[in-house]
């Protein structure tokens, strides 16, 4: 479980662009989604696979996602999901902010290591 | 936001939860199809994928206004815990009347409270020097506003002297 109200918020921030950028190379039901990110994170980001369907409401609430009934590979019905322009940009934003958070970090991480290694 | 989402929140619950239904029914099959029993496939679906009650919940909350419908659910529990209690109610009720009556609403008016309490005690019992020096508090002829002020300025005002029982309760 999540710990602490900002631990949530980032998680959930995350989630929500991993999700976006999974539905970019089209659109996926919600079980299709869950695997795609497992996969491509090399297994590394478990996701718990229930947590995607409130941030999957939650991105179509915002208009970032549509989503219709289709049927699965198969042969299930399922719900699909797809991009919306405003999801398109929306990832832009959530992107760049996200590598600008990261080089942040590392410059600061690495600092840290340099002088870790002086001492 | 949109807020049809309020009106049709039991609809989208139906839908979401059919959707879930649809996830454990492809995870199930995936795991089978990886050679798992029926049994222990449904097993690692449900640990895969969380509690769909909570899932379910979590979307309905987004589907609510969550702070007015608390605060509606609080409201008829007190009401229904006073009418069960008729007797704590009334005094409760008084308490608070009595706390409210007894805040100055503005300089200009003595307050219910203390024009109570000259009335029936203070005027008969408090002993006197000197009546036409004795003043009341709330009264706007009172120099200063508080007691401590007054007794640090002599000669504005005989030394006040309060029955302690009820400088306490004031």
């Amino acid at each position: 479980m999540v710990r602490s109200k900002k631990d949530q918020e980032l998680l959930l921030g995350t989630l929500d662009m991993l999700v976006l950028q999974t539905l970019r190379m089209g659109a996926a039901h919600g079980h299709t989604i869950a695997h795609v990110i497992e996969h491509t994170s090399e297994e590394v980001l478990q996701i718990e696979q229930g947590s995607l369907y409130p941030a999957l409401h939650r991105l179509e609430d915002r208009g970032w996602v549509s989503s219709y009934w289709g049927t699965s590979e198969n042969n299930r019905r399922a719900r699909f999901y797809r991009l919306t322009a405003a999801g398109r940009r929306r990832l832009a934003v959530e992107t760049h902010r996200w590598q600008a958070m990261v080089e942040a970090i590392g410059r600061v991480l690495g600092s840290a290591a340099r002088v870790a290694e002086e001492e | 936001m949109s807020l049809r989402r309020y009106l049709r929140r039991r609809q989208w619950d139906e839908e979401r939860a059919r959707e879930v239904q649809a996830h454990l029914a492809e995870e199930i099959a995936d795991n089978e199809a990886r050679g798992m029993k029926p049994q222990e496939a449904r097993r690692q679906a449900y640990i895969r994928f969380g509690n769909p009650t909570v899932v379910r919940e979590e979307i309905w909350q987004m589907n609510s206004f969550v702070l007015i419908e608390n605060l509606g659910r609080d409201l008829r529990f007190a009401l229904r815990q006073l009418l069960r209690n008729p007797g704590f109610a009334a005094i409760a009720i008084l308490t608070l009347a009595l706390g409210i009556g007894s805040t100055p609403r503005s300089s200009a008016s003595p307050t219910v409270c203390s024009s109570v309490l000259s009335t029936s005690t203070m005027k008969a019992e408090l002993p006197k020097s000197d009546s036409s020096r004795t003043t009341v508090p709330g009264n706007r002829t009172f120099p200063s506003p508080s007691i401590g002020n007054c007794a640090m300025e002599p000669g504005t005002s005989s030394p006040v002297s309060w029955p302690t029982g009820l400088a306490s309760t004031l």
